[in-house]
């Protein structure tokens, strides 16, 4: 046999030895339930929401300094007439993340008590060294990559379910905070959440599914990184029986997000629609604000809250930890045509930008609303008799006072890793930010924090 | 933002449960907070069984079509009033 030969036949080989390699998938539903988990002492009269942003280590690093800034707020309540001594970090019920930002959210919810773990393992490490010389080129992995089905979005997700989360997943989660890592549905266009009500749809069981997966799907920018996928599987599902489906229906004209549920329903239900594929979460709301923006809704967390008379809500806290940067794009100031990252950063990061400014927006309404919903009703319903007005907090790189650390946190990258000079000037602005952030300080002066 | 208010017609408890779009949200005799659109109402008179009332009138409705109502142009203060009557 020539040479030529000799590399027919070895291609012939790896081929049909690895081309069949398969990723790790989410597995079919076997009715499995949660293990019972033990509850958690907290102020049962005070729901906190906080969305973390994405932009890499950036977006992680400035999340994971202000769950530790929010750590030193004290928060105290009573259950009873008896006194409970907390923090503002610890009474945090929902914890949104996309991106960089899920990574600090699964974190938290998996390893609060060791946060400085986390510091060490992902923040301060240079990721994206690791995957690009130690995971991507090497030879030895190259193998894998003959698969059709197994692409370098894999391997990542590989390394951060190994080396990042342990191996934990949506099984080993306690009870409190409630974790949402959102993707973005390639097919849909819409935001994937990695909830219970989402698996369902698939008949697959999230329980089982690794948490390292989630975050890479969540941060599988596009080009970049290829899609993660899901498998649709077969089970008995009629949605049309559904009191849900059918109002979603007829609403379906005239809120946007009524139809996003029927074409979602439809579209899951269609078996021909074996797979899912997702990417970053950041492609249709890269604050992870919308799925708070659906608690106001009939039904939502935040809507039952409202109208629950025998528990009334005394405080509703939403924290937005936007690590977005504004860096000045100079095409404008010339005659040739804008370059390819220019033209990503229009027609991508831009609109990105300005959809999560109106979603921050529109929470900022939501809460009006409901505080004038209070201001008539709090004399004659018991479900708004105590609602302080809502706090809505915004963290954000712009509100730096500093022109200088302003512009240094404005030439940050988005990358999976940053410099150690770069990580400081995150952890020094970040509790500035945070205490003097003026919804921040309303709430410390509510909370008797500060006079 | 909408608001609604259901009451049970001969029924003077007010500990009973409302239920929107089939899950439990708020309590009869109390204004509600809700979206705007259509959703259907019930209420739950047996705590461990739930008896669906139909809704015989509604003020200021658009529509009543099957149980279901369109929530739209509430106020706090001018909430749409649902009576309900148990069926049959």
């Amino acid at each position: 046999m020539d040479v030529k030969g000799v590399l027919f036949a070895a291609s012939l080989f790896l081929i049909s030895v690895f081309g069949c390699i398969h990723p790790t998938y989410n597995v079919k539903e076997d009715g499995q339930m949660p293990e019972p988990r033990p509850s958690v002492q907290q102020d049962n009269n005070t729901l906190v929401f906080i969305a973390l942003s994405g932009g890499g280590t950036r977006a992680a690093a400035m999340s994971w300094k202000v769950l530790e800034v929010l750590k030193g707020i004290p928060f105290e309540y009573q259950v009873k007439g008896k006194k409970f001594s907390s923090n503002l970090a610890h009474e945090i019920d929902y914890i949104s993340g996309i991106s960089g930002g899920s990574f600090t959210a699964a974190a938290w919810c998996l390893f609060k008590k060791d946060m400085n773990h986390f510091n060490d393992i992902f923040i301060k490490r240079n990721i994206q060294a690791e995957l690009i010389w130690g995971i991507f080129l090497p030879p030895w992995h190259l193998y894998k990559l003959i698969s059709p089905y197994y692409d370098r979005m894999h391997m990542a997700a590989e390394l951060y379910d190994e080396t990042v989360f342990d191996k934990k997943t949506f099984g080993d989660l306690p009870s409190h905070p409630v974790l949402w890592i959102n993707a973005t549905d390639l097919a849909l266009g819409r935001r994937f959440t990695y909830t219970k009500k989402c698996f369902d749809m698939l008949h697959s069981n999230l329980l089982k599914y690794p948490i390292g997966y989630a975050c890479a799907a969540s941060s599988a920018f596009p080009i970049l990184l290829s899609p993660m996928t899901l498998i649709n599987y077969e089970g008995s599902d009629d949605p049309g029986k559904e009191i849900k489906y059918q109002m979603a229906k007829r609403n379906r004209r005239k809120n946007v997000e009524s139809d996003y549920y029927c074409k979602t329903r439809d579209f899951f239900n269609d078996k021909s629609n074996r797979y899912i594929h997702l990417a970053d979460g950041g492609l249709v709301d890269n604050q992870g604000l919308q799925i708070i923006i659906d608690q106001f809704e009939s039904n939502g967390i935040i809507n039952k809250r409202l109208n629950d008379k025998n528990n009334p809500l005394k405080r509703l806290i939403i924290i937005n930890v936007n690590a977005g940067v504004h860096q000045t794009d100079k095409s404008c100031q010339s005659e040739a045509s804008p370059g390819v990252s220019s033209v990503i950063a229009y027609s991508m990061v831009t609109s990105m930008d300005r959809l999560s400014a109106k979603r921050w927006m529109r929470i900022r309404g939501l809460c009006n609303d409901v505080y004038k919903g209070v201001m008539d009703l709090r004399e004659s319903t018991p479900s708004l008799s105590r609602l302080e007005k809502p706090y809505t907090i915004e963290i954000n790189f712009r509100n730096i006072k500093s022109k200088s650390d302003r512009e240094k946190c404005n030439k940050l990258p988005t990358s999976f890793y940053l410099k150690k000079a770069e990580l400081n000037i995150i952890s020094r602005v970040v509790p500035t930010l945070v205490n003097e952030a003026p919804e921040m300080i309303r709430l410390k002066k509510k909370l008797g924090n500060i006079k | 933002m909408e608001y609604l208010k259901v009451k049970v017609l001969d029924e003077t408890g007010t500990d009973i449960d409302v239920l929107i779009n089939g899950e439990k949200n708020g309590k009869i005799e109390e204004v509600l907070t809700l979206s705007e659109g259509w959703v259907t109402i019930s209420v739950n008179i047996k705590a461990d069984k739930i008896e669906l009332y139909d809704v015989t009138q509604g003020h200021p409705g658009k529509d009543i079509n099957d149980g279901s109502i369109e929530l739209c142009n509430t106020t706090p203060t001018k909430p749409m009033i649902i009576e309900a009557q148990i069926n049959g």
